[in-house]
C-alpha cells in the first residue's frame, strides 16, 4: 500500500493511550458489606461470567485500536496504483467553446459529456497524481495548477460552463505542454469535440507528454448557423438598410436540410426566407430592410433537429446614422461631380463641404477628402481620399495629365465585385480619359478603358484611395447615367467604411474588449433557445461581452455581440471507433484504474464504532 | 470470624461511672414523672408513700398516721409502693453483620446490652443475657445484684460475632419465663435473609410476655452507602459476592429501599405493641440510651 501523506502515520502513537488506559484501568473495588439484601434489588447487576467479562474487555480494546488505526490510515490517504506507467502528473485540457454547447437528444451538452467522462476517470486516478486543469475557449485559463486536491479539481470541472466563443486550442495546448514539462512523466487529456491537429512531423505525442484525446462530439450532429452578418444603410436610400446574412450548414450534416430565416424588427417579423442547405454549404442573402434609428433587428434561423442554438441568431441594433463629412476641394469643379455629391445630400447621410485650394487644410477634419483637378502639396494621410482627375503626382498618387483627352466608347470592369462597382452598370459606361494613371501595387484597377486604367482603388499605407482618370462632363454618356453618382457614392462609403460615421454595423464577438463607460450594462441576450434580459456591471473603462445578443451601456449606445464563427458552427461528428486505437486506450484505462482506500477505511471505522456502541453501550448505565 | 472484642474497646475507664450517673438521672426523672406510671395496684413495703386507707382491725397499728388522726380524729393507715421485680431479658445479635465490616455496630450494641444489664441489676431486677445468630442461646443464667455486672461484661467480651442471622428461628427458640413480668430487649440490625424476614419475625415476638423493645443498630454507611462505579460486594455473613454498577441513582434507590425496610419493621412492631428504636453507631450512646428508656419502659423506673 502506498500513502499520499505518510507523515500522518505518526498519529498511530495515539494507540498507546487506550493500551495504557487498559493496562492501568481501575479494577472493580471489592467492598465487604453487612448484607446484600438491599443491593439485590438494584437493576444494574452484572450477571455475566468472569471469562465473558474478560473477553469483552479484550474486544473493546481491540475495537478501539482498530478504529484509531483505520482513521490514521485514512488520514495518510492510502491509494492503490493501477499498474505500469503511472504518470507523475496529469494536465486536463477542457474545451468550453461554443460548439461544446451542442446538445444530444437527451439535452446533454458536449461539455456535460466531457465533464462526466473526466469525472469518472479522475475518480479512479491514484491520489498521488498531480493534476492541472486548463479550460479554454478563445484564451486558455489555468483553473488549477499542479495540485493533488482532487475535490477542488472536480468542483472546478462542475462549475465550468460553455461560452459562446470560438476556440483557439493551439494556445491552450502550448500552456498544457508547459505545465506537463514541469512534472514529467505527464499525460495530457484533451476533452473536446475536435481533435487538435498536430503539426506535420509531430503526429505522435511527445513521449514525455503523451496526449489523450477524449472525443465528446455527437455521432450524428445536425447544425446550421449564421456565420456572417452585416447591416449597412442602403446607399441613396433613406431609412433603408441592407442586411447581409450568411447561413452555413455543418459539413457533418448527414443530408440536405431545409431551414428558414426570419428577420424581425423590434420583434415584428419583416422578412422570411426558406432555403435548402447541403452539408458544408453556405447561403448568402441580402435582405432589404426599412427601419428607423434605434430599432433592433433579429435574424433567426430554424431547422428541425438543430443541435447548437447559439449560432441561430444574429441580433443587432440598426446603425445610427451620422452624416459623413466629405470635404470637396476642387479646382474648376465639374458640375456632374457637384450633381453626384448633391444627390447624396438628399439622404442626410453625407455632408459635403465645398472649398478650393485656399481652403485646404480645413479647420475641422472631414471623414473623406475629395480632390478634383487638384492635389495638395502636403498629402494628407489621416483620412481616405477620392482623387478625381489628378493633374500630377503627389504622395501615393501617380498621375500625369494628358494634353489631349482620349475618348473611349466603353469601359471594362476588371473587378466587378468590388464595392465601388456595386450596382454600377460598367458595361454601359463611355468616358473620356484625361489623365494617365500609374497604378501602384497597392491600388487595384477597377475600370479599364482600352489598355489604360481609368478607375483604381486600394490602400496605400493604411489610407484608402480612389483615383479616377476621367472627367464626367467630357464623357459622352457618363453624365447621363446613374453609374457616376453611384460610383461616387460607393467610393465615399467604401473609403469611409472603417469610419464610425458610416454607421455600418460592427458586431463584436464574445470575448472581445469593448470600451465602455463604467456603469450598468443591459443585455437582450440569447441563450440558444430564447431571448432574456440580464444586467451586469462594467467597472473599468473596458467591457468584455460574454453573451450573444444586444447590449447597451450606461451612455445609451447599443451594440451587438455575435458568434459568427464558421468554425464553431461546423459542429463535428464523432468518427467511428478504430480498432487500432483500442490498444492505447486500454493502456490509458489500465493505469488509471488505481484509486483511494480512504473512503473504505473511513466507512470501516464508522462500522466498527457502531459495532462497539451496540456491543457495549446499548445497555447504558446512565 | 471476627476477633473477640476486648473490654477496652467497648468500655473505657469511665464507662461504668457514666452508667451510674445515667442510672441516677433515670431515677430523678422517675421522681418527676406522674405517680403510678410504672407501679402496680398492689401496695408493699417500700419507702415510697403511695396513699391513705381507713384503719381496720387487721392492719398494723404502726402504720397509723397519728398526725392525720389529730387533725381529723379518725384513724387512717399509710400505704407504700410495692414495685414488682422485673426479669430483664437482653438478646444481642452476634451474627457476622454486627461486627463486620463496621465494628462500631458491635460496640454500640454491646454498650446498650451492658447498660441495660447494669440498669436492671442496680434496680434489683433479674437480668438474663442471650446471644442470637442462627438461633438464640442463653449465655448467662438470671443474675441479681449490681455486683454481677462484671459477669455480664465478661460474658459479652467473650462473644464471637459470626454466622448469619436467622430471625425466625432465633425468635422461635427464644422462650422467656412467663412467671415474672419481663422487659425484653432485642439488640440487632435485623438484616435477615430476605427483606421481609424481619417483619415476619415480629409476629413471633408478639407473644412474648412483658414489654418488648427492638433496638436496631446500624452504621450510617448501611443507610446511604458511599459507592460509585463498578464494585464487587461481598456479604460478610454468607460470603456471597456480586458485581454491580453503582451510580448516584442506584445509591438513591438503595437508600429508599433501606428506609422502606426500616419503616415497615417499625409499623409491624407498632402493630404488635413492640417498641422499635433505631440508633446508628456514630450517635452518642448516653443520649440515645436515655431516649430508649423514656419511650415507656419499666426499666426507666428501676
Amino acid at each position: 500500500m502506498h500513502f499520499l501523506h505518510p507523515s500522518q502515520l505518526q498519529w498511530l502513537w495515539l494507540a498507546l493511550l487506550p493500551v495504557a488506559l487498559w493496562l492501568f484501568r481501575r479494577k472493580a473495588k471489592r467492598v465487604p458489606v453487612s448484607t446484600l439484601l438491599f443491593f439485590r434489588s438494584l437493576a444494574r447487576e452484572h450477571q455475566e461470567s468472569a471469562w465473558l467479562r474478560r473477553l469483552k474487555r479484550w474486544l473493546a480494546l481491540l475495537l478501539t485500536l482498530l478504529v484509531l488505526g483505520l482513521v490514521t490510515l485514512a488520514l495518510a490517504r492510502p491509494y492503490r496504483s493501477g499498474g505500469d506507467d503511472v504518470p507523475k502528473s496529469l494536465v486536463v485540457l477542457l474545451d468550453r467553446s461554443a460548439s461544446m454547447a451542442a446538445v444530444d437528444s437527451k439535452g446533454h451538452s458536449r461539455l456535460d459529456e466531457a465533464k462526466s467522462l473526466l469525472r469518472d476517470r479522475l475518480k479512479s486516478l491514484p491520489e498521488n497524481v498531480i493534476c492541472s486543469l486548463v479550460i479554454y475557449d478563445a484564451k486558455p485559463q489555468v483553473a488549477q495548477s499542479r495540485s493533488t486536491n482532487r475535490r477542488e479539481l472536480l468542483r472546478l470541472l462542475d462549475q465550468t460552463q460553455p461560452s459562446p466563443v470560438e476556440d483557439h486550442p493551439d494556445e491552450a495546448m502550448a500552456v498544457a505542454q508547459r505545465l506537463a514539462a514541469l512534472d514529467a512523466p505527464c499525460q495530457i487529456w484533451h476533452a473536446s469535440d475536435r481533435a487538435l491537429i498536430m503539426e506535420k512531423g509531430k503526429q505522435k505525442a511527445d513521449k514525455s507528454s503523451p496526449y489523450r484525446f477524449l472525443n465528446v462530439a455527437l455521432e450524428k450532429p445536425l447544425n446550421i448557423g449564421i456565420t456572417g452578418f452585416q447591416i449597412r444603410p442602403a446607399p441613396l436610400a433613406r431609412n433603408r438598410f441592407e442586411a447581409f446574412v450568411e447561413v452555413s450548414a455543418a459539413a457533418a450534416n448527414e443530408k440536405t436540410v431545409e431551414a428558414t430565416l426570419e428577420a424581425r424588427l423590434d420583434g415584428r417579423p419583416v422578412q422570411l426566407r426558406q432555403m435548402e442547405l447541403k452539408p458544408g454549404a453556405s447561403v448568402r442573402l441580402i435582405l432589404p430592410l426599412e427601419g428607423g434609428r434605434g430599432q433592433h433587428l433579429e435574424m433567426e434561423t430554424r431547422c428541425a433537429g438543430d443541435v447548437l442554438g447559439w449560432d441561430n441568431v444574429a441580433a443587432a441594433p440598426l446603425p445610427e446614422l451620422k452624416p459623413l463629412v466629405v470635404a470637396w476641394f476642387a479646382d474648376s469643379p465639374d458640375p456632374f461631380v457637384e450633381l453626384a455629391l448633391s444627390s447624396l445630400l438628399a439622404e442626410d447621410r453625407i455632408q459635403v463641404l465645398k472649398g478650393g485650394a485656399k481652403d485646404f487644410p480645413p479647420k475641422e477634419k472631414p471623414d473623406v477628402y475629395v480632390f478634383e483637378n487638384w492635389l495638395p502639396k502636403d498629402w494628407p494621410t489621416d483620412r481616405p481620399a477620392i482623387v478625381l482627375n489628378p493633374p500630377s503626382s503627389v504622395g501615393p498618387i501617380h498621375a500625369k495629365k494628358l494634353d489631349r483627352a482620349v475618348p473611349y466608347e466603353s469601359t471594362r470592369a476588371v473587378l466587378p465585385e468590388h464595392p465601388l462597382l456595386y450596382r454600377v452598370a460598367s458595361s454601359r459606361v463611355a468616358l473620356t480619359q484625361t489623365t494617365v494613371l500609374n497604378v501602384s501595387d497597392t491600388l487595384e484597377t477597377l475600370w479599364m478603358a482600352g489598355q489604360e486604367p481609368v478607375l483604381a482603388a486600394g490602400e496605400a499605407g493604411g489610407q484608402r484611395l480612389v483615383v479616377t482618370a476621367f472627367v464626367p462632363s467630357k464623357s459622352e454618356q457618363l453624365a447621363l447615367l446613374s453609374a457616376f453618382p453611384l460610383m461616387i457614392g460607393n467610393a465615399i462609403y467604401w473609403c469611409a467604411e472603417n469610419n464610425e460615421s458610416l454607421a455600418s454595423l460592427k458586431p463584436r464577438r464574445p470575448g472581445d474588449l469593448v470600451p465602455m463607460e463604467p456603469g450598468i450594462v443591459k443585455w437582450r441576450a440569447w441563450d440558444g433557445s430564447k431571448f432574456y434580459d440580464i444586467s451586469e456591471e462594467s467597472r473599468s473603462g473596458w467591457f468584455e461581452p460574454r453573451h450573444i445578443g444586444i447590449f447597451e451601456g450606461a451612455h445609451g449606445k447599443a451594440d451587438a455581440s455575435l458568434l459568427l464563427s464558421a468554425h464553431e458552427s461546423d459542429v463535428p461528428a464523432k468518427p467511428a471507433p478504430e480498432a487500432s486505437s483500442s490498444g492505447s486506450e486500454r493502456g490509458a484505462e489500465r493505469w488509471a484504474s488505481g484509486g483511494s482506500w480512504r473512503n473504505e477505511l473511513l466507512w470501516l471505522a464508522f462500522g466498527l464504532l457502531l459495532l462497539e456502541s451496540w456491543l457495549f453501550h446499548r445497555l447504558a448505565v446512565y | 470470624m471476627s476477633d473477640p472484642v476486648t473490654r477496652e474497646e467497648i468500655f473505657d475507664a469511665n464507662f461504668l461511672e457514666r452508667l451510674r450517673t445515667l442510672v441516677l438521672r433515670l431515677r430523678k426523672r422517675r421522681a418527676l414523672m406522674r405517680r403510678g406510671m410504672q407501679s402496680t395496684p398492689a401496695t408493699g413495703h417500700t419507702r415510697e408513700f403511695k396513699d391513705y386507707r381507713r384503719y381496720t382491725a387487721n392492719d398494723d397499728f404502726r402504720a397509723i398516721d397519728w398526725r392525720l388522726y389529730a387533725r381529723l380524729e379518725k384513724l387512717f393507715v399509710r400505704l407504700y409502693e410495692d414495685v414488682q421485680e422485673l426479669h430483664v431479658h437482653i438478646v444481642v445479635d452476634t451474627s457476622g453483620s454486627m461486627a463486620r465490616p463496621f465494628p462500631e455496630k458491635r460496640r454500640q450494641a454491646l454498650r446498650f446490652a451492658v447498660a441495660l444489664a447494669y440498669l436492671g441489676l442496680s434496680g434489683q431486677h433479674r437480668v438474663s443475657l442471650y446471644s442470637m445468630n442462627e438461633t438464640t442461646r442463653q449465655d448467662l443464667a438470671p443474675l441479681r445484684g449490681q455486683g454481677n455486672i462484671e459477669k455480664v461484661i465478661s460474658a459479652v467480651t467473650r462473644w464471637n460475632f459470626e454466622g448469619f442471622t436467622d430471625l425466625e428461628k432465633s425468635f422461635t427458640d427464644f422462650r422467656p419465663n412467663r412467671q415474672r413480668f419481663g422487659a425484653i430487649f432485642v439488640i440487632s440490625d435485623f438484616f435477615g435473609r430476605e427483606v421481609g424476614t424481619a417483619v415476619e419475625a415480629v409476629n413471633r415476638a408478639a407473644g412474648w410476655p412483658g414489654e418488648v423493645h427492638f433496638v436496631q443498630v446500624v452504621h450510617p454507611w448501611e443507610i446511604s452507602p458511599d459507592l460509585d462505579g463498578e464494585v464487587e460486594l461481598a456479604d460478610v455473613e454468607t460470603g456471597e459476592k456480586r458485581r454491580f454498577w453503582i451510580s448516584k441513582r442506584e445509591v438513591k434507590q438503595y437508600t429508599q429501599l433501606f428506609e422502606s425496610f426500616t419503616e415497615n419493621l417499625s409499623h409491624a412492631c407498632a402493630s404488635r405493641r413492640i417498641n422499635f428504636f433505631r440508633c446508628t453507631s456514630d450517635e452518642p450512646f448516653e443520649d440515645r440510651f436515655l431516649e430508649l428508656l423514656t419511650q415507656g419502659s419499666a426499666m426507666a423506673g428501676a
